[in-house]
Order: structure tokens, then sequence, then C-alpha cells
């Protein structure tokens, strides 16, 4: 017991910090590491086995696309598009922008999804005397629910999805249903709960004028903006290869890392861009973020600490699948939106291949309660997940400050709300299944 | 209407006129009021006051723009005239409305039309043509000197903010006309070579001055002192009846911090600039006189 409390303290130290943001995540994390090595709690040589690559890699592939994608400008003429298509109504501005995130989020990193759509849509709604916060808050969360939907649509999916062996296909089909389902709940309540601020403009003709005028001005910088056709040929090529080789991974057994790490580089050989410029612009902390959080968390696993959770926390309520999922779901979830859920998420791991291998669960219906619980769980707060902190950071930029508590009061309803259609789904699955 | 709302599309207006000029976004505004109308749904005893309130606004802008504040003023008067909101049902309401709309903008190009005419006939073979505060007007007539008359010269543009100078050098490269650029601090180092400088306004009014882009008023001032011909592109659109200080030009007080040095300053979005050291105002009539600027203000103000 007392080799394992030293790691469990700086484990627990590193989510506080990074929870709070006590300081930069990378930093606390390859300190944590250090620390380790320097008190010979884990071996310096050894410490690289913990890592799990084939997440690092897909991560690097699938980031370095997203990077040369946004240069091409092609993230700029969809906002535009949609920014005419809406034609200032206020109702049609959030369900078109919430329908390119929830796809976005899906197949890119919601992070870059959100550093896209979230300027545009300040612009857009400020632009026209709205209010941009509700719209702000409602497409961090639509990111975190699309992003659920796939393997590689958010860090916890990638993190399971490549320790635990299951493929593109198998995330799409169990978790398309309560994605979709989540999302137009979603949408639902943020339309009930704001029914005011979606009004439309089209009986004020002074709001219509406002909306031309500021459409002339989006414009404008769309054609200044230098749109690099076949770049973006080349680079939706690619990408579209890329999914569709995810799609068919089980006919071909090449891992989704390969996959996107070989899709990134045929598009750099393709496509001649600056290797080096396009480097500069990944986020390379992040990756290291993950390596060290790989290391503290495989620590915990050798010591046995993750075993003790599983033993005396989670087996203790038995043996009842449906209790033992919803555990898995509901834990998960009310503690993603109070601490980062990617080191919750590498935490919970091997505590679910415990709980796997005892219980016979069938159809991996225990991963897929971790991965909804992990992913839409983050939408209970504002440090539940990367892409509600981004969000908030984006809209303080534009002077739109929102509070902890004005995220809150949207977030955990829907964040209960997507963990109650969660509960039935996998409730449901699991007595089909039985 | 809330005020922050107006402060939006007053700010609107102002990015456009500094992207665009004052007569692109006239041109803009109109074409923007014929889309709003179309798309507009309220029955007919709701257009009138719709239109009333967004007129109103319009008249406010900061800073006024004159040619689209002349043309909704006669707009007004014609609708008040031809009773058009007494008697016709919506649709028909909002086809006339349409109709007035265009009748604007195709009096308004004619204008334009004919004061680059007028302005392109003043260029000659060999000069050296200093361009500020160039509007459309100014841009299009060295373009119609080069192209329609053939006649080679060389432009000097006096730097503004990028996105005007930007503008500026679009314009000549794709007429290949030759120019450099040139700080306005340093005109004095050229001014001996210089055969004209031509510029554009947002408005000129009786009270003796017009109003121009920020800078307008030093490189005119040292032009009129060192003899250089400086001539005014206008269209009689913007003329205006307001003394300068009624044109509601913006201004904000901006912070800079260098080092250990915090300082804060007032901007102006326009300068007021003194008539009296033009030479020519060129309008859609031909030059006009200083003096006789207010024959020309338009009858609806």
């Amino acid at each position: 017991m007392e080799s394992l409390f030293l790691p469990v303290l700086i484990f627990l130290l590193v989510l506080i910090a990074i929870t709070f943001e006590l300081a930069n995540k990378t930093a606390v994390v390859m300190l944590a590491v250090s620390i380790l090595v320097a008190l010979n709690v884990i071996e310096e040589d050894r410490m690289i086995e913990k890592i799990n690559f084939e997440t690092i890699m897909l991560l690097l592939g699938m980031m370095t696309l997203v990077v040369i994608i946004k240069k091409t400008g092609f993230f700029i003429f969809i906002s535009t598009m949609i920014s005419e298509f809406t034609k200032g109504a206020p109702l049609k501005i959030l369900l078109l922008f919430s329908l390119i995130t929830v796809t976005l989020s899906a197949f890119l990193d919601n992070v870059t999804t959100l550093l896209i759509i979230i300027p545009i849509i300040i612009q857009l709604t400020r632009g026209m005397g709205m209010d941009p916060k509700i719209y702000i808050i409602s497409q961090a969360i639509i990111s975190n629910i699309g992003g659920t939907a796939t393997l590689v649509g958010d860090p916890p999916n990638i993190i399971i999805g490549s320790k635990v062996g299951l493929t593109f296909n198998q995330f799409i089909l169990n978790l398309t249903i309560p994605v979709v389902i989540t999302f137009a709940a979603a949408m639902f309540y943020i339309w009930i709960t704001n029914r005011k601020n979606f009004r439309p403009i089209n009986t004020n003709l002074t709001k219509i004028f406002t909306f031309q005028l500021l459409l002339e001005e989006i414009r404008f910088e769309f054609l200044n903006t230098k749109l690099n056709k076949v770049l973006i040929t080349k680079s939706l090529g690619c990408l579209g290869i890329v999914i569709l080789l995810f799609v068919t991974q089980s006919v071909t057994h090449l891992t989704p890392s390969l996959i996107a790490i070989s899709g990134a580089m045929v598009l750099f050989i393709i496509s001649k861009v600056s290797v080096e410029e396009i480097f500069e612009a990944v986020e390379w902390s992040t990756l290291l973020f993950f390596a060290g959080l790989f290391i503290l968390v495989g620590t915990l696993e050798e010591y046995g600490a993750l075993e003790w959770i599983a033993h005396k926390v989670f087996l203790k309520v038995g043996n009842n699948p449906y209790v033992m999922v919803l555990m898995v779901l509901w834990l998960s979830g009310i503690a993603s939106g109070f601490l980062d859920n990617i080191p919750f998420t590498m935490a919970m791991i091997p505590i679910v291949q415990q709980l796997s291998a005892t219980a016979g669960i069938p159809h991996n219906i225990l991963w897929w309660a971790l991965s909804l619980g992990a992913c839409l769980g983050g939408n209970f707060t504002i440090i539940g997940s990367s892409a509600n902190i981004v969000s908030i950071g984006i809209a303080k930029q534009h002077k739109a400050n929102i509070s902890f508590l004005e995220f809150m009061k949207t977030g955990s309803v829907i964040a209960l709300i997507s963990l109650v259609i969660s509960s039935l789904y996998l409730t449901t699955y699991l007595w089909l299944v039985m | 209407m809330k005020q922050s709302e107006r402060e939006l599309l007053y700010k609107l207006f102002r990015n456009h006129e500094d992207v665009i000029g004052e007569s692109q976004t006239t041109i803009l505004s109109l074409e923007s009021l014929i889309t709003s109308v179309k798309q507009l749904i309220c029955d007919k005893h709701e257009i009138k006051n719709q239109i009333a309130t967004l007129f109103e606004i319009i008249k406010e802008s900061e800073p006024k723009i004159m040619p689209l504040i002349n043309l909704v003023a006669s707009i007004e008067k014609e609708t008040a005239e031809n009773g058009i909101f007494e008697k016709e049902s919506t649709e028909e309401i909002k086809n006339r409305l349409i109709a007035l709309f265009e009748k604007g903008i195709n009096r308004y190009k004619t204008n334009m039309a004919a004061v680059i005419k007028n302005g392109s006939s003043l260029v000659h073979e060999g000069d050296l043509v200093v361009v500020y505060s160039a509007s459309s007007l100014v841009l299009q007539s060295l373009v119609d000197a080069k192209v329609i008359r053939k006649k080679n010269f060389k432009v000097l543009i006096l730097k503004q903010d990028i996105i005007k100078t930007k503008q500026i050098i679009r314009a000549l490269n794709a007429v290949a006309i030759p120019f450099s650029v040139l700080s306005q601090h340093n005109l004095i180092h050229y001014i001996d070579d210089v055969s004209m400088v031509l510029l554009g306004a947002l408005s000129v009014n009786r009270d003796g001055k017009f109003i121009a882009a920020v800078g307008t008023t030093s490189v005119v001032d040292i032009c009129h002192l060192q003899k250089v011909p400086v001539y005014l592109l206008v269209d009689t659109l913007k003329f205006s009846n307001l003394n300068c200080n009624e044109h509601n030009i913006h201004k904000k007080k901006l912070k800079e911090i260098h080092g250990d040095v915090e300082l804060t300053y007032t901007q102006f979005s326009h300068d007021k600039v003194q008539l009296k050291h033009i030479d020519k105002i060129i309008t859609e009539k031909g030059a006009i006189s200083k003096e006789a600027v207010g024959d020309y203000i338009p009858t609806s103000q």
C-alpha cells in the first residue's frame, strides 16, 4: 500500500492541477513523470513501454490533416456559405452551424472545429445585435456530442479505440443512435429555453438590412481569403480516403494510426506543402501531454491502483450487468464533467478491462458506456472538456465573457439528458443481447 | 432600435466605407434595402413605419453618408407625393419601393459615370498624379484616363491604412498604371514634380469645408502652399446643407502600452478640410466654383 501512495497522490495532484488550470497541463504531467522517475517509482528505460503510440500517431495524423485543410480556406468557405443560407434567421444560424459542428466534430477534432465556427458565429450574431453567448455555449456542447459518434471524434474515443482495439465502424454502429437522439434533444432544449433569442428577423426591416450589410462584409472577407482549390481537392480527397480506410478497417486490418499517418504523409507528398510550416501548427504539447498521461496511468496500473479500484468499488456492486453498465456510464459522466475527461478515461480503461473480464457483458457495451459517459459528461461544466475551455477562451478574446455558472446552467441539463438517453439506449441494447 | 444596435449598423457602414468608399457603400446600401424589402414579412400598415424608422436611422449614421441620405430623402419625398403607402397592397407597396430604390441606384451610377468622365479629362500625358483619400471616383478616373483616353502618366500613392492602400494598388495594377508609394510625410521631397492631386470626399458642406479621409487636411494644405493643383472629385449628391460639425464624425479613445509608458489618445474617423484650399470641384455637372456649392445642394434637404 505504501508504494501505491506516491503514484496515486501524484496522479490526484496532476488531475487537480489540470482541472483547475493551475499550470500548463503538459508541463504538469511531464513534471509528474520526472518526479516519479527521480523517486524510482518508475524506471526511465521502461516508461516508454507505457506510452500507447497508436493513440499518439492517430492524433498526429489527424492533426496534420486538419492543419493542411485549414490552410486551404475551406472552412471559411463553408462558414460563408452557411451565413448566406441563413438569411439572418437566428434559429437557422443555430441549426445550420450546429449541423456543421456536429458533423465536423465527428471526423475532425473538436478544438479545430470550434476555432473555425465560433469566431464566425460571434461575428454574425454580434453584427445583428444578438447576444452570442447561447450560440457559443451551444456549439461547445454540440461539438462534444458530435465527437462521441466516431473513433476519431473525441480524445476519450481515440484512447479507448486504440487501447482496446475497437474499430471505426464499431464506434459508428454502436454510438450513432444515442448521439443523434442526444443531438436532437440538445437542440430542442436550447431552443425551448431561449425562444426569445431565436425569433425570426424577417418582420423587422432594420434587422434584415443590418444583416445584409454584415453578409456583404463577410463575403468581402471571404473574397480576400485565398482559396486554394487544388489543395482543397487533394486535402478532402485524402481525408475521404482516410475515412474510407477507417470504415474498411476490419477488411484491410490496417490500424487507424497507420491510416491517419499515411494519409497525412501522402497529402504532404502530393500537395507539396511545407512540412515544417504544417508541423509548426501541430499541437506537439498535446501529444506530449498524452504521452505523459499514458506513463502516469501505466504506473498506477503497474502498482495495482486501478485493479484495487475495480475490485473495491465497481465489483462490489455485484454481478448485475445493468447496474454495472449504468455505474460505468454515470460515474464516467459525472466525473468527466468535473475532471479532465482524458486522464479520467485513461484511468478507467484498465478498470473497465477488469470488469469486462469478470462480468462477461457482451458486445463491448461497457466500453460504449465509458465512451458515452466520458464524452457526453464533458458537457456538465466548462472544465469538462478541452472543447469547452477553448470555446470560452475564444469568446473571451471577442469580449463575450461566459461564467462557469452560465455554462453549467445549459451544459449540466443537456449532460443529464444525454446520460438518461444513453442509459435507456444501453439498457435496451443489453436487454436485446443478453 | 436599441442604441447598441444602431452603433452596430453605423460600424458596418464605416467598415464598408473604409474598404469600398462612400459611393460604393451607397450603392451597396440601396441594393441591401431592395433585398431587405423583398424579405420583409408584415402587413401594409406596418411597412410605412418600418421604412420611416430605418430611414431615420440612416440619416443619423456616424459619419453621415450624404449620397445615401440625399437619395433616401428624395425617396421619402416621392413616396409621400405619390401616396404609395396609402393606396396599394403589401406586394405592390414593396414593388414600388424597390422601383424607387433601383431608380436611386441608376441615378447615382449615372452621376458617378459623369464625374469619372470629367475627372479623367484632367489627366494629361506625362503627369505625376498624387492620390490620397482616393475614392472609387478618383480611381476610376485614373483607369479611364489610361484605358479610354490612352494617357501615359504616373501615380504617387500616399500611404494610408493598409486596406485603402491595397485597394488603390490593385486598381492601378489591373490596368498597368505605373506608381510609387510614399509616406504622406515625405511628399515635400517630390512636390516639385507633382502635376496635381486628386481627392475624393464624404461630403461637401455649406460651411466651406468638406469631409474626407483622415490625413487629407495635411496633404491639401501642403499642396496648396506649394501651389500644386488640388482637384476634388465628387458628385452633387454628396453636397450637404449641414455644417461639418453636424456630420457625426466618429471618435474613439484608444490606449497603447509601450514598455512603462501608457498613452491614451483620441482618434477621429475623418478629417474636416478647407474647401478654399481646393482648386477645382469636379462634379457630374462639370467643374463648379467653391462659392457655388450652395446652389447644388439637393432640394430634398
